[in-house]
């Protein structure tokens, strides 16, 4: 499996991007030609919905408040519970009442685009905007060739451990760099000492729960595993790797190695334990920093350390992007907010709160000044780079949000049950796939 | 022109005239008042029912014909919904789930109801206050409900399984196993329905003459006879009513289970109507979830108008 340094991920995501409309907007350019700035006073009010920490409320109101000193324009956020965001954005869309704008996942805005919910910000763009982006999540955004979108940051996973715990277990070491990163027999033994120091607390957790259930492909890719194939096009998953990844994944449960309630259809999510001191370690996203932070306090030390490795590295494509509807009540102040949202400044203030990673090809080599436990963030942003370029590209395709629901669908009925079999799970979920690819 | 004026002049020539014409124009003028009175009084309901019930069972069933993500517009696809349902290895899963969990869950929720209106039947100190208490979960929202018991299941944070060392009980991982996640929604509906099946047994219990008891007891008759052979054969119609209602009820269940489980682990709790919600809102398969909605609507139409009959028969009887 190849690793991509942060520089080339940017480069060869941009050669090699989720869509043909990528190459069209793939650059050498990192300076990001920063297209004109709009200026222009603007009345009236528009909604942004979206979810988050308080962190990253807190980021959306601040900027929020500097668009509407600088353009006169209201910018009101919404926030709603993660796991009803969709649902309650859908039944908004099909009722003609949508809001303004909406945050979504990069993996959710193909199929909102393709079903004509969302604006066409051409009009609203110099031709030059996507330049100053990721090429792989400025194509994330496009729908034949077109921007319904602005993409706003990334993120992705890593090992957050109590070490307390690990005191305990007497595991005195973590990896220090991805080349040191555990590989799954290592970390397996690292799970059994955790179970055997009687700590009264499951040694691990996954992340894969619902919207996010597609973070178990860092697990299929680590085992060498594809999901679709070049042309993403036909399912990949009837291989020895995808067989190994999945009894893998189960053998931590049956083997006491993984918390049993924290599974992928129901939202139990491990960070909401990890600070109870029932996990000892869970794999999170780097925005759940601050809540883990102040949720935890002083009441045991954490840190973090790299994801398990197998026959190669690899990690999640996390991160979101900020939409406009397409029957907007006011789409002209919402084009405007997405493009102030994205702006150098307000990007870099935004992921240093939130601590989450930018998306500006002119913040990428930038140090930015996190918030919360700052220490912590060159650990996800060498782990970024493990993002396996197919990876980026299955998971920006139009169907996978469908791929995503196939796993929520399948995994637990795997997982939950020691005598269920491979083969089967593989078979459902090929079959799944393959109905989300036909649309 | 008067109306009797305008009749006589219609009439075919040679046709005898009658005798005499009919005094009803007071007559019509008190029934036509009383109807559009009884149309104004209904009104309400009827708009009520037509925008809230009618129109969109109108449009479930035109939304079953179609392929429909809920964006742009449908696709006719005539029945093919239907068929496809009817090969669908996971609908006849959530069928199974279904009848499963009303097989247990009716017969327990009646059960218990029926003891807890004994009970509280008798005189005893704080009646009130208990049958209340027992009426209570009847009036929670389901939602509410859930999200409650969802803390009380919690297999690391929750109570039930922190208090169970001190039992000397097994903690259960209630919702990662799938007849656990079974038993957990049905402990949640029954505990949530008992109290109305309670409140319709008490009405049909304060139905039954004491002299009957009475006469019992001189003859020498237990509690348990009288319960057998009086109380238990005179809320057969109680029973009955119940029985139906509570089947048509477990039919439609749907909020406990999306806040407990969510259908799984795997589809171990799919209910059908958890099972349309999934197609219809998280699977974007709208035209798909309608249809299960209409065969939801049949079997429930079906065993509706199965208690109507058999009522109406015990009635005539």
């Amino acid at each position: 499996m190849s690793r991509i340094g942060r520089r080339s991920f940017i480069r060869t995501a941009g050669v090699v991007g989720a869509t043909a409309a990528l190459a069209s907007c793939s650059t050498d350019s990192e300076s990001g030609s920063a297209a004109p700035a709009s200026t222009g006073a603007l009345s009236g009010t528009a909604t942004l919905t979206t979810w988050g920490t308080e962190q990253e409320q807190a980021a959306f109101q601040k900027i929020a408040a500097d668009f509407q000193a600088q353009r006169g324009a209201e910018v009101r956020i919404e926030v709603l519970p993660y796991d009803q965001i969709r649902t309650v954005v859908d039944r908004r869309l099909q009722a003609g009442e949508p809001p303004d704008l909406f945050r979504v996942s990069y993996t959710d805005v193909g199929s909102y685009a393709s079903s004509g919910a969302l604006a066409d910000l051409t009009d609203f763009m110099p031709s030059d905007f996507g330049d100053q982006f990721l090429p792989a999540l400025w194509g994330a955004v496009l729908n034949e060739n077109r921007p319904f979108g602005v993409p706003h940051h990334t993120d992705t996973s890593a090992l957050a451990y109590n070490k307390a715990h690990f005191e305990a277990a007497g595991i005195t070491s973590v990896p220090t760099s991805l080349e040191e990163a555990w590989t799954w027999e290592e970390f397996v033994e690292v799970l059994e000492q955790l179970r055997d120091a009687d700590l009264d607390a499951a040694p691990f957790a996954f992340n894969y729960q619902l919207f996010g259930a597609y973070r178990w492909f860092n697990t299929l890719y680590q085992a060498g595993g594809t999901v679709l194939d070049e042309n993403l096009e036909a399912v990949t998953l009837d291989t020895d790797q995808a067989r190994r990844a999945l009894e893998w994944t189960r053998g931590l449960y049956t083997d006491g190695l993984h918390e049993p309630s924290v599974l992928v259809q129901r939202p139990t999510y491990p960070d909401e334990i990890f600070p109870t001191q029932k996990i000892s370690m869970i794999q999170t996203g780097d925005f759940l920093i601050p809540y883990l932070e102040e949720t935890i306090g002083s009441t045991f030390e954490w840190g973090v350390t790299y994801l398990m490795r197998d026959e190669g590295e690899a990690a999640d494509l996390g991160g979101n992007a900020v939409v406009v509807t397409e029957e907007a009540p006011n789409k002209a102040v919402a084009a405007e907010f997405a493009k102030f949202l994205v702006s150098a400044e307000n990007m870099k203030y935004y992921c240093e709160q939130a601590t989450v990673l930018p998306v500006r090809n002119d913040l990428v080599e930038t140090e930015l000044e996190f918030a919360v436990r700052p220490e912590l963030l060159p650990i996800f942003q060498q782990q970024a780079a493990t993002i396996p370029e197919k990876l980026v590209q299955e998971s920006t395709s139009r169907a996978f949000a469908g791929i995503n629901q196939a796993l929520i669908d399948n995994m637990d009925s795997y997982l939950a049950d020691p005598d269920s079999d491979t083969d089967g799970v593989i078979e459902a979920l090929t079959g799944a796939i393959e109905r989300a690819l036909q649309g | 022109m008067t109306a009797v004026e305008d009749t006589r002049r219609s009439r075919a020539p040679g046709v005898r005239a009658p005798a005499s014409i009919p005094r009803r124009p007071l007559l019509n003028a008190g029934r036509r008042a009383e109807a559009l009175a009884g149309a104004i009084l209904t009104l309400p309901a009827v708009v009520i029912f037509t925008i809230f019930m009618f129109i969109p069972l109108v449009l479930t069933l035109w939304y079953s014909l179609q392929r429909y993500s809920g964006f742009g517009s449908p696709e006719f696809l005539g029945l093919t919904n239907y068929a496809d349902i009817f090969a669908d290895p996971t609908f006849y899963r959530a069928l199974t789930n279904t009848l499963a969990f009303t097989v247990v869950s009716v017969p327990l929720g009646m059960a218990l109801g029926l003891g807890a209106a004994v009970l509280l039947n008798r005189v005893m100190p704080g009646r009130t206050l208990f049958r209340a208490l027992f009426y209570v979960p009847v009036v929670v929202s389901g939602v509410a409900a859930g999200v409650i018991w969802l803390r009380l299941f919690d297999p690391i944070r929750g109570i039930l399984n922190q208090l169970a060392p001190a039992f000397a009980l097994p903690t259960i991982d209630w919702q990662a196993s799938a007849p656990a996640a079974l038993v957990s929604v049905i402990i949640v509906t029954v505990w949530q329905g008992m109290g109305f099946g309670m409140v319709v047994y008490l009405a049909g219990l304060q139905g039954i003459p004491r002299e009957l008891y009475e006469a019992a007891a001189c003859d020498g008759a237990t509690g348990f006879t009288s319960f057998r052979r009086i109380t238990f054969p005179l809320l057969a119609p109680t029973t009955f009513f119940l029985l139906i209602y509570s089947i048509i009820v477990s039919f439609q269940v749907f909020d406990v289970v999306y806040i407990l489980t969510r259908g799984g682990p795997g589809d171990a709790t799919t209910f059908l109507v958890q099972y349309a919600y999934d197609q219809g809102f998280n699977q974007r398969r709208q035209g798909y979830a309608a249809a299960i909605g209409v065969i939801i609507y049949v079997i429930v139409l079906v065993l509706t108008i199965v208690q109507w009959r058999l009522q109406r028969r015990r009635e005539d009887l």
